[in-house]
This record gives C-alpha cells, structure tokens and sequence, in this order.
C-alpha cells in the first residue's frame, strides 16, 4: 500500500469518528418547527380554497350552472350565425363590385379585404383605379341620359356613344375585377 | 437511534401528525448525518433537514411501504442539499484553518491521536471535497464516511452502480491529490 494511500485510510478514519450528531434539544427544535410549517402550509391552503370557494362557490349550484352553459351555447351559435350571415353579406357586395381603371395596379390584398375597406368609407380608391358597383352605374347612366333627353344641345362624343354601347348592349361585359378598357 | 417503524409510517401516511412528529424526531438523526456531511455547516444542515421533512410530509402518500424508508429519506435529503449546493455555490478560494490543517498533518503523519469536533470535521471534509462537484462529494460520502453500499448509494442518488463507481473513483483521487498539495 502506497503511503498517500495509508494517510487516505487514516483520513477516512478521523472523518467517520465524530457521528455527525445533533442534540435532542435540537431535533425537539426541529420536529416542532417542522410542524408548525405544516400547519402554517395547510391553514394557508384552507385559506386559498375558501378565497376559491367564495370566488366560484356559483359553479356549484346545479341550475347556474345549466343556465351559464345554456347561455354559453347560445352565444356561440349566435357567434356563428353571425359570422355565416357576414360572409354572405361579402359575398353578395363583392359579386355587385365593378372595377373600372385606368392604368390597372394589382393590389396585393384579396378582393375580399378590399372589400372591407369599401364597405366602412363608403368608396375605394387604390392607386389608380377606381371601383364602383353596378347600381351606381345604372344610375350614372340613367341620369346622363335623362340630362342628354332634357338637353339635347349636348354634343355627342365619341366617349359618350362608347359609354351607352357598353352599358346597354354589351353588359355580360362586366364581371368582378376584371379589367376593361376606360370609359 | 430508534428505527422509524413500519406503524409510524402508515399513520403519518394517513395524515396522523402525531405520528409524524415521531417520524420526524426518529429519522432526523440521520438525515441530519448525512446533510451536515455534504453541506458541512450545522446552520445549512438543519434547514436541510427541515425542508427535507416538509417534502416527506408531502410525497409519504407517494411511498411504498415495502420500500426501504431510509434510503427514501436520504434520497430526499440528499436531493435537497444538491439544491443547498446549488444555491451556495463552491468557494473556489476556500482557504482551511491553518491550526486545523496542522491538526490533521499531526495526524496523518505522525501518527498522532487525534479527535475532531463537528465543526472541524466539517472543516477538513469541505476544503478537501472543495474542487469535487455535488454528486462526487454526496458518493464520497455515503461511500467511504457512512459506509452504505454501492447499490443503496446508486439508488438513493437514482443512477447505476457504475456511475457511483466511477464518481467515487474521480473523488477518491480529487482528494488523494489535495492531500498530496498539502502533505
């Protein structure tokens, strides 16, 4: 055996002599402040489970209960009721929606936003395009017609000729953002 | 010291805190032993031990009564010194008492009887397992100080034979060669 190995034997020996001890004193110390940890953890956890009971004690009661998740249910379908009928709505504007432009500039949203951005400002103006609907056409065009038959000293340009020919003969012409020539 | 009983156990299981205070007085000895060895001061080892005691409470449902209570205990105490451990870190510029140091070269070399009080002893453990990382020092411990088996100690510390083999093997010659530096 090599001498550090003999002072490492002796070492152990020192070091395991003393029992690493604690008085009695010391674990009746301990064994209570141990317990009044407990204690203290388990009042503070009924204090926590009653502030919870208070706070929802409701959720118990049967009939509440039912009427919160009957109430839950109906909002939900009304959520998706909404939401069916909104896109509907989309839809239908989105299929009136005329694109009239010169100088056509894809947008780089779907027509759907654009659409949602016609809807609140009451027009749309991308660029340089110009977008109205159909109706609104109609009645620009009834309006020019009934101005042309109450002055008929208007001259006729060739814009004009062009504007009644493509409304009133050629009107399957028109279809959502689709472009055409300028009017 | 009083073995903890299979009874004690099984009523401080049911929520008998009487019989837990007797579960605590019992088994603190030991669990203190053991603490005081890793952590090497009384103050840390107490409150070790304390909060060793509060997790027992909390996790005995979880204990099977055909398992070995003591390795249980010194799994968790062990556990919760690495957690002492970890939040006071190593001193790397830890420095031993020089009388101290005197003390035990008088001892090793010259064969001189000599006895360590706790302090001491805890002293001489901590500036020689100073440069050992925590589950070095827990092995050497367990291994060479309180002479558990190598199977108890791989399952306290929930790893293999091999691994408490090895981590004694890289122990012993971390404090083979402080010995040497200082000898």
């Amino acid at each position: 055996m090599e001498k550090k190995d003999i002072q490492y034997e002796k070492l152990l020996k020192l070091l395991r002599q003393p029992e690493a001890g604690i008085t009695e004193v010391d674990v009746e110390n301990l064994a209570d402040r141990v317990m009044a940890e407990i204690r203290q953890e388990k009042e503070q956890s009924r204090k926590y489970s009653e502030a919870l009971y208070r706070l929802f004690y409701w959720a118990f009661i049967p009939w509440m209960r039912n009427a919160l998740t009957t109430v839950m249910i109906l909002v939900i379908a009304f959520f998706m009721f909404q939401n069916v009928s909104l896109d509907r709505k989309v839809s239908r504007l989105e299929s009136q929606l005329i694109q009239t432009e010169y100088n056509y500039y894809q947008s780089p949203y779907t027509s759907k936003k654009n659409l949602m951005k016609y809807i609140p400002s009451g027009s749309f103006l991308h660029g340089d395009s110009v977008s109205v609907s159909r109706k609104d056409l109609d009645k620009l065009l009834n309006e020019y017609l009934e101005l042309k038959n109450q002055s008929p000293e208007i001259p006729k340009t060739k814009n004009n000729g062009g504007l009644r020919k493509l409304f009133r003969n050629d009107t399957s012409k028109f279809k959502t953002n689709k472009k055409y020539p300028s009017i | 010291m009083n073995p903890v009983s299979p009874e004690i156990i099984r009523k401080s299981k049911e929520g008998d805190r009487l019989a837990f205070r007797e579960l605590v007085i019992r088994s603190t000895p030991y669990a203190y032993s053991v603490a005081f060895r890793i952590l090497n001061d009384e103050d840390n080892a107490r409150d070790a031990v304390q909060e060793s005691m509060i997790k027992i409470w909390k996790k005995l449902g979880g204990f099977h009564e055909e398992n070995n209570f003591k390795t249980w205990l010194y799994r968790i105490v062990v556990h919760t010194c690495f957690d002492f451990l970890r939040k006071h870190k190593r001193n790397p510029e830890f420095r031993p008492d020089e009388k101290l140091w005197e003390k035990l070269g008088a001892s090793l070399i010259d064969g001189k009887d000599t006895r360590f009080e706790n302090q001491e002893t805890a002293q001489v453990i901590r500036s020689l397992t100073n440069k050992l990382s925590p589950l070095q020092k827990a092995v050497f411990v367990m291994s060479e100080l309180m002479q558990l088996e190598q199977e108890e100690i791989a399952e306290i510390l929930n790893t293999n034979k091999s691994a408490v083999k090895a981590n004694l093997y890289y122990a012993r010659k971390g404090i083979k060669t402080m010995m040497e530096k200082h000898f």
